[in-house]
């Protein structure tokens, strides 16, 4: 039997291809030689971006129930919660132990530790080690889930309920995320800054007044804070997303979605939490 | 009603369908058989959109399926719902949750009213006291009846099943054949079956096809199927391998 030719690969699954997320279920098979490199990476990046899209315009007319984001929002967060401000709340005591010491040699002086230190916790150390953890954890657990449904057929039963994976998968996913990224931000940086002032109360009999000064955080931080808050809230479900549904190949696949996507979150994170604060500096000079 | 025209597929590089042309007519209990891995089941997830030819177009009621955005596809499914092999069922739900989820969906129904009606579809199935189980605690046999509920949910005017016997005793074999005849048939439901299960090829089949090294090898309703002299044909429903 000779091969029939094969025909010309559409300019969505040339630039998708097995990363064809859009899909109808449509020319999911993998391209004949799978890119490798920097093209392989620039695909990823723009399935994904075809995901948040597709994603994002659901999020106002999906049919879904709420009940799904409610429910999705209450496993993160409760599921992540304790780990959290268990874990920020030592970087808070490192953070505040070293910094104490170091000034303590340098400059002899320690009035201004605590109002340094939850500026810090504000801006960067709340929303992006929180954003890292969350991405261990959330992040983790979407790409497994959807991975597995990925590789047994689910996500084509899925279409064939004439279910959109999408509406029904990833809408209360991204809506969970963010909800669950902001509350999570929140408490694990009030467990940080608590930590933080006992340590300093502690170990080196700050008073608390002393150590609870917001005189260097202004509303451009807070501003700053929430929104990394929120866009890692959108990042880890769309990066994990997307990386679940293209996963293929049986329990292997599951377990190489589920490194990605941890991978794929993390660093995003990094990079998005250098972009904002970049932003901020030349838009608004802060 | 169904309408493959000259359809080619190579899947990995290598060719699985060569030229395929038939068509089913509204109505009709329309059989697939062939030996595994021929590509039956890349046959009929074409007509759904889950993979697309290479070329050749496939019609059904007259329209492309090929050519259809998401939005086309969508309502082809709707139309026409499909059993999967392996009875796919979603692992985070309890079976009446899959059933279901269709109506959910599609009619927007609150999720009691949904479960009222998914329960009437697990009756008539003989599997409403699985309701509440979880599906991955379920075997083959009945994920697939659960399966075969949650597509009956939408109604649809075809339905196909990718091996619905295998994996199931004796019994529920025949009451799986007695369905199709029966409800499904009289409801006008069309329905492609593939299956390995000769027995009841030829107990249902208005008309059979054979796959045989991509082509078609036979064409022809099930009595002409037990006449046929083919050799491959025979060795097949026979099961005498060629040596
Ligand atoms: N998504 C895919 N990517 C690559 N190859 C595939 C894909 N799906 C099917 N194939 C190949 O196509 C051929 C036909 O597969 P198919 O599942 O249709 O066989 P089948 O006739 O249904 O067999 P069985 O009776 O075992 O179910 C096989 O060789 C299989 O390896
Ligand atoms: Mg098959």
């Amino acid at each position: 039997m000779t091969p029939p030719s094969r025909p010309k690969l559409s300019l969505r699954a040339s630039l998708f291809g097995r990363f064809s997320l859009a899909d109808t279920g449509h020319d999911l098979r993998p391209l004949p030689q799978q890119p490798k490199g920097p093209i392989s990476m620039v695909m990823r990046l723009g399935a994904m971006g075809v995901l948040l899209g597709r994603t994002t315009r659901l999020v106002f007319s999906a049919r879904t129930d709420k009940g799904d984001t409610l429910r999705l929002a209450h496993k993160f967060a409760n599921g992540s919660a304790v780990f959290i401000v268990v874990a920020m709340s030592f970087v808070g005591m490192i953070m505040v132990y070293q910094s104490t010491v170091q000034l303590n040699r340098a400059v002899g002086d320690t009035q201004l530790v605590g109002a340094a230190f939850l500026k810090l916790l504000v801006r960067v150390l709340g929303p992006t080690v929180i954003g890292m953890l969350i991405a261990c954890r959330i992040g983790a657990g979407i790409a497994a889930e959807i991975a597995a449904m990925a590789v047994t057929d689910q996500l084509d039963a899925l279409r064939l309920c004439a279910a959109d994976p999408i509406e029904v998968l990833m809408v209360p996913r991204l809506r969970a995320g963010i909800i669950a990224a902001l509350s999570l931000v929140i408490i694990g940086s009030c467990a940080s800054a608590l930590a933080g002032m006992t340590t300093g109360v502690v170990l080196f009999s700050m008073s608390p007044s002393t150590f609870w000064n917001f005189e260097l955080i202004d509303n451009a931080d807070l501003v700053q804070g929430i929104a990394k808050a929120f866009v890692y809230g959108v990042t880890v479900p769309i990066v994990a997303g997307a990386v679940g549904l293209s996963a293929r190949g049986g329990a292997a696949g599951v377990g190489r979605a589920t490194t990605d996507a941890v991978v794929g979150c993390s660093f995003a994170i990094v990079v998005l939490d250098s972009l904002i604060s970049l932003m901020s500096h030349v838009v608004a000079g802060l | 009603m169904i309408e493959y025209d000259r359809v080619s597929i190579s899947l990995g590089g290598q060719p699985v369908l060569r030229d395929i042309s038939f068509s089913i007519e509204a109505g009709e209990i329309f059989c697939i058989i062939g030996k595994s891995g021929v590509g039956k089941s890349v046959m009929i997830k074409q007509l759904v959109g889950l993979l697309r030819p290479d070329s050749g177009a496939i019609r059904f009621e007259g329209q492309d399926v090929c050519g259809m955005d998401e939005r086309g596809l969508m309502a082809l499914r709707r139309e026409c719902g499909m059993v999967f092999q392996q009875a796919t069922l979603f692992d985070s739900m309890t079976c009446l949750e899959n059933v279901a989820l269709p109506l959910r969906v599609h009619y927007d129904l609150p999720e009691h009213r949904a479960q009222e009606r998914a329960m009437g579809y697990l009756a008539q199935l003989g599997v409403s006291h699985l309701a509440e189980r979880e599906p991955a605690a379920l075997g083959p046999g009945l994920r697939k009846l659960v399966a075969i509920a949650r597509t009956m949910t939408l109604q649809p005017k075809a339905l196909l099943f990718d091996e619905p016997t295998t994996g199931l005793d004796p019994l529920a074999a025949r009451k799986f054949d007695k369905l199709v005849k029966g409800p499904l048939a009289r409801a006008g439901i069309t329905q492609v079956v593939v299956s390995h299960d000769v027995r009841s090829v030829f107990d249902i089949a208005d008309r059979v096809v054979m796959l045989h090294e991509g082509e078609v090898r036979f064409l022809g309703t099930s009595g002409e199927l037990s006449e046929c002299e083919d050799r491959v044909v025979r060795g097949f429903i026979e099961g005498k391998p060629e040596l």
